[in-house]
């Protein structure tokens, strides 16, 4: 082979870039490198610095090399996980290969494509094809799909940190590992931004390969970060009581910009920051909009269209403009509150200042004071270069079974032909042949035993062994409900006039009354009905609720939390000359004097007591999540010992144990109480942990196909989903507990919402600290957020008898009154 | 099965209350249930949700074995023997009632029933009427307190509400009696339960496996 600068190819695409007066990085000429050796691998680098012209122009420049050899055909599939990016991205391929003079045809296929291109597409595959993870499954789940991955060179998978960690990534994993088995020399190349387990995300997406390189771009994207001080120092901080104050200065920021983004975390709080916004500067009316995941498509398309070409002065938006299509004129970016994880912030900071030498700028905005600490934390990190893990997800049967029976719509399989497949993804490497015959069996009898599932078998078995799917009904429900997003069951909101807004979550409707106002889209909207999955309102004014919409609060990740602990530490040492704590130091002196700043291997913990009753603060600083499963185990083991009854909150410093009784606690109890032996079970003892797998078992029943939510033309609401689901559930847990779907459903909740790793972490860590128990006279800078932003909820030891006795007595004393 | 009993005293006569969700009138020798929903989970896996039948047997089982204990000459259905269509699950009542062959099976017809009365009459069910009585007691499918005769009845599957740890509640099913009627508790277990408590003045007898208690609203 010849070497690829002698080559003919590369001679091509060089003079291309020279005569635009461009020079390759060096990352793209090493990529370029590897894939003409015939390599798979990784590219990691920063956006804006050309990643996705490194693993294309290597394919281009095969091609240039070996024409003579190739085939009609698809030669390169690009997988995104974002829609929304596809159109901008065939533009910019098919630009490219216009001007290098090669007759390539890059289109997009995915769920906005028409059908008849999608038909065309069947006939004659592109060269270049643009999907998204669910669109290349639906390739796979037609009859004879093989002939269209024939000459298939390369698939490429953008975004990739973006997919390991959830099902996507679990369906690109499978895909791939089908296609790589049925497409001879293919190569893969992932593309990826900076993570914290790079080699690990390359082992997930490249198992068993082992020609495979990592190619890491010595480029680094320049980021300043600012933050916004409030005028004075709350001793006592309130979380986001601060806003208010603070929204002067964002419209200075804005006003001195060409054009800023403003992130909120959640959407109710992007909803409240466009009225405050609008309030401080009047003049932005009319240049400053909203953007966040609840609105309405066309709307959002419009305004990121505004946005690219400079019309718009601002826009308050949540993760919805987290990721996609750089906007050229954004220079400024603001973030309102903790972003609670670095590599979140990074992402948000560079959305500005895109060419790949400008510095990124973001301005950071505490909602409450004691979060300019969390400013510092994040300058260490980003100093250090460290960004979160993405943990990608094993054995999730649910994708699997989907996957089974896609495969067994496309052409069918056998048994033993599959199975080692699937055991050579990185998520299915620990597939035991029992659960693999498991599911064999879900997918052609409904589960273990067939008698029960009559009416529900999918998969028919021929005489040849082979798994396929003949009832075509089957087919086209199984086709349209491909993937692995549940919908959260949005409700269409319209005029009653007609014109549509946007979309509000069943769960925040079913606490409104007709009549009720409601803020959305930064209008304020009256109740007047509801019909079938539609809500009619009408416009109106005064004051009006925010719809919180479930899931907005993301807990701190654990990586942001050590740099905390650590600032918080330096802090109490005197060492630090960071500017930010500099601003706090009343804050933190006050907390100091009145009780503690703990060292980075210390636990604090405040007890104090007031007329209300007793409370109990402790201060891991772990995140909400952690702190919620913590709390709720301290407080079972406090009431294994006395029988006492508490009501919890938390935030992502701290949690409170309150009590109407004293909490008799001191440092050696303490420390029993953040023993590590029966960690676990105390935590099944102490929450309701089939509750919790319920509510995972809801999205799991619908991607393993239990619960079918589309069918032609509608869509089955979440009240009806969320029913049948949790039927299926009740009843397998108790007739087939050893159900995979059921044990996933446990899986997840001790993965996920129970964090099972982190908190054993946690418990590890504050076993080896020190404790610092304080007896305090008042609420504390760290105490007092707690106090008044948390979510309460109550645990008591009571069983379900005592219970039954409580109300029944209730229950007599009103009839008495 | 633990079958655990309530006496209470309704409309003259003495009544038996049972935690498997029926009730046994010795003076008539008769075994009183409502809303078996035969048929239910083989209903729900044609349109798409994938619910197994044990349900479905566990619920017969259940039928099978108070009708062992028991021994009725009669058993009056207050409505909703069948869910929705003609299926297998449905047909499996007929090795109930041709093993029983002695008792005689009573259906009032619920607003589920609306199937071909000759296809329940197929099951083995001997009469489908609107409603019956039997001595002093009306029996009926949706409760209805006009009548000057008093009423026992289903339909609404009645239940009640136990705050427990955190933000969770457990349900439980329960009979609901006034001095006037009972409501009758669903007798599969593939039911929801309605806990709103609309019906006041009444004294709501909940169950578990362990037993009973009594709450009045």
């Amino acid at each position: 082979m010849k070497n690829l600068k002698t080559s003919e190819g590369y001679q091509i695409i060089n003079n291309w870039m020279t005569a635009d007066q461009k020079v390759p990085f060096e990352f793209q000429e090493r990529t370029w490198n590897y894939y003409h050796k015939g390599y798979s691998g990784m590219v990691v680098a920063p956006t804006g610095f050309g990643k996705t012209f490194s693993v294309f122009l290597g394919v281009v420049i095969n091609y240039i090399n070996q024409y003579q050899k190739m085939q009609s055909g698809l030669k390169l599939l690009w997988v995104t996980p974002i829609r929304s990016l596809a159109k901008d991205l065939a533009r910019a391929m098919q630009e490219a290969v216009d001007s290098i003079g090669i007759d390539w045809v890059v289109e997009v296929r995915n769920g906005d494509t028409d059908p008849k291109q999608k038909a065309r597409q069947t006939k004659q595959m592109p060269d270049v094809l643009i999907v998204t993870p669910e669109s290349l499954h639906l390739l796979l789940a037609q009859k004879s799909c093989d002939k269209f991955f024939k000459n298939l060179q390369c698939i490429a998978v953008d975004e990739w940190h973006e997919l390991m960690g959830n099902k996507r990534g679990v369906l690109v994993e499978l895909a791939l590992g089908y296609l790589k088995n049925n497409v001879s020399n293919l190569k893969i190349w992932g593309i990826t931004a900076t993570i914290g387990n790079i080699d690990e995300a390359m082992e997930v997406l490249l198992p068993n390969v082992s020609k495979k390189i990592k190619i890491v771009s010595k480029e680094k994207k320049q980021i300043e970060i600012i933050p916004v001080y409030p005028d004075k120092v709350d001793v006592l901080p309130w979380a986001g009581h601060l806003g208010g104050t603070l929204a002067d200065k964002v419209a200075e920021i804005i006003s001195s910009s060409r054009s800023t983004l403003v992130f909120t975390n959640t959407r109710s709080q992007s909803e409240l920051w466009y009225q405050l916004l609008l309030n401080a500067d009047p003049d932005l009316a009319g240049q400053l909009a909203l953007h966040h995941g609840s609105i309405d498509h066309a709307l959002r398309q419009w305004i990121e269209n505004a946005l690219s070409s400079g019309q718009l002065k601002a826009v308050v938006c949540t993760s919805s403009l987290d990721l996609g299509v750089d906007f050229k004129p954004v220079d400024t970016v603001v973030q309102i509150g903790s972003s609670k994880g670095i590599a979140r912030f990074l992402q948000r900071a560079g959305r500005s200042g895109h060419s790949p030498y400008e510095t990124s700028k973001i301005y950071f905005v505490p909602t409450h004071t004691l979060e300019l600490l969390e400013v510092a934390a994040l300058k260490d990190a980003y100093k250090n270069k460290v960004v979160e893990k993405r943990d990608p997800m094993v054995l999730t049967y649910d994708v699997l079974v989907q996957f089974m029976v896609t495969i067994a719509l496309g052409g069918g399989f056998k048994s033993n032909e599959l199975f080692p497949i699937i055991q050579q993804t990185h998520a299915f490497k620990y597939l035991q042949e029992e659960d693999w015959n498991w599911c064999l069996a879900f997918i052609s009898k409904g589960g273990k035993l067939g008698e029960n599932y009559e009416e529900f078998h999918r998969v028919d078995v021929n005489d040849d062994g082979v798994y396929e799917v003949k009832k075509r009904r089957i087919g086209m429900l199984h086709r349209l409900n491909i993937g692995v997003i549940v919908s959260d069951a949005m409700l269409r909101v319209k005029y009653t006039s007609g014109g549509y807004i946007g979309m509000v979550e069943e769960y925040f409707l079913t606490k409104l009354k007709v009549g009720d106002k409601f803020i959305l889209a930064g209008r304020v909207l009256e109740y007047v009905r509801m019909k079938e999955l539609t809500v009619y309102v009408r416009n109106s004014s005064g004051k009006a609720i925010t719809p919180s919409w479930l899931g907005g609060r993301l807990p701190l990740s654990a990586d942001l939390s050590l740099f905390l602990r650590q600032k918080l530490s330096e802090a109490a040492t005197n060492q630090s000359k960071s500017k930010e704590i500099q601003f706090l130091n009343p804050l933190l002196n006050y907390q100091q004097t009145h009780s503690a700043l703990p060292l980075h291997n210390e636990l604090l913990v405040e007890q104090f007591h007031t007329r209300e009753g007793y409370h109990l603060f402790m201060y891991p600083l772990e995140g909400r999540l952690v702190h919620e499963v913590m709390a709720t185990v301290i407080a079972y083991r406090i009431s294994k010992r006395f029988p006492i009854s508490f009501s919890i909150a938390m935030n992502d410093y701290g949690f409170e144990l309150f009590s109407d009784q004293p909490i008799p606690v001191d440092l050696e109890f303490l420390t029993e109480l953040f023993q590590l032996d029966h960690l676990m079970d105390d935590v099944v003892a102490s929450i309701n942990a089939a509750e919790m797998a319920l509510h995972k078992f809801r999205d799991i029943a619908v991607i393993a196909g239990m619960v079918i939510q589309t069918f032609p033309g509608k869509q089955r609401n979440n009240k009806s989903l969320q029913a049948s689901s949790s039927i299926i559930f009740k009843v397998l847990e108790e007739f087939e507990p050893s159900h995979l779907l059921v044990r996933q459903a446990y899986n997840e909740v001790f993965n996920q919402q129970l964090q099972e790793v982190r908190l054993v972490d946690a418990f590890k860590r504050i076993a080896s600290n020190k404790i610092v128990l304080k007896f305090t006279d008042r609420y504390t800078p760290l105490s007092f957020p707690i106090k008044v932003d948390s979510l309460r909820q109550s645990l008591s030891s009571e069983d379900l008898t005592t219970r039954i006795n409580r109300m029944i007595e209730r229950n007599l004393k009103k009839r008495k009154k | 099965m633990n079958l655990i009993e309530q006496p209470v005293f309704f409309a003259g006569n003495d009544l038996l209350l049972n935690n498997q969700r029926s009730i046994y009138w010795q003076a008539q020798n008769a075994l009183i249930f409502s809303d078996l929903h035969s048929g239910k989970s083989a209903h729900f896996r044609k349109h798409g949700m994938a619910i197994p039948s044990y349900l479905h047997y566990s619920d017969l089982e259940r039928l099978q074995f108070l009708i062992q204990h028991y021994q009725p000459k009669q058993i009056i259905i207050v409505g909703d023997l069948i869910h929705a269509a003609n299926n297998k699950e449905v047909i499996d009542l007929k090795r109930i009632t041709s093993t029983f062959s002695s008792t005689d099976f009573h259906l009032i017809k619920g607003n589920h029933d609306r199937i071909s009365e000759k296809l329940i009459k197929d099951l083995g069910i001997a009469s489908v009427t609107e409603n019956l009585v039997i001595d002093t007691i009306q029996f009926v499918h949706e409760p209805s307190l006009n009548d000057n005769l008093p009423t026992i009845s289903g339909h609404i599957h009645p239940g009640i509400q136990i705050p427990l740890l955190k933000n969770s509640r457990k349900k439980l099913p329960c009979f609901v009696l006034q001095s006037s009627q009972i409501i009758l508790p669903a007798f599969s277990k593939l039911t929801g339960l309605d806990t709103t408590k609309t019906i006041t003045d009444a004294t709501y007898y909940s169950f578990h496996e362990e037993g009973f208690f009594k709450i009045k609203y």
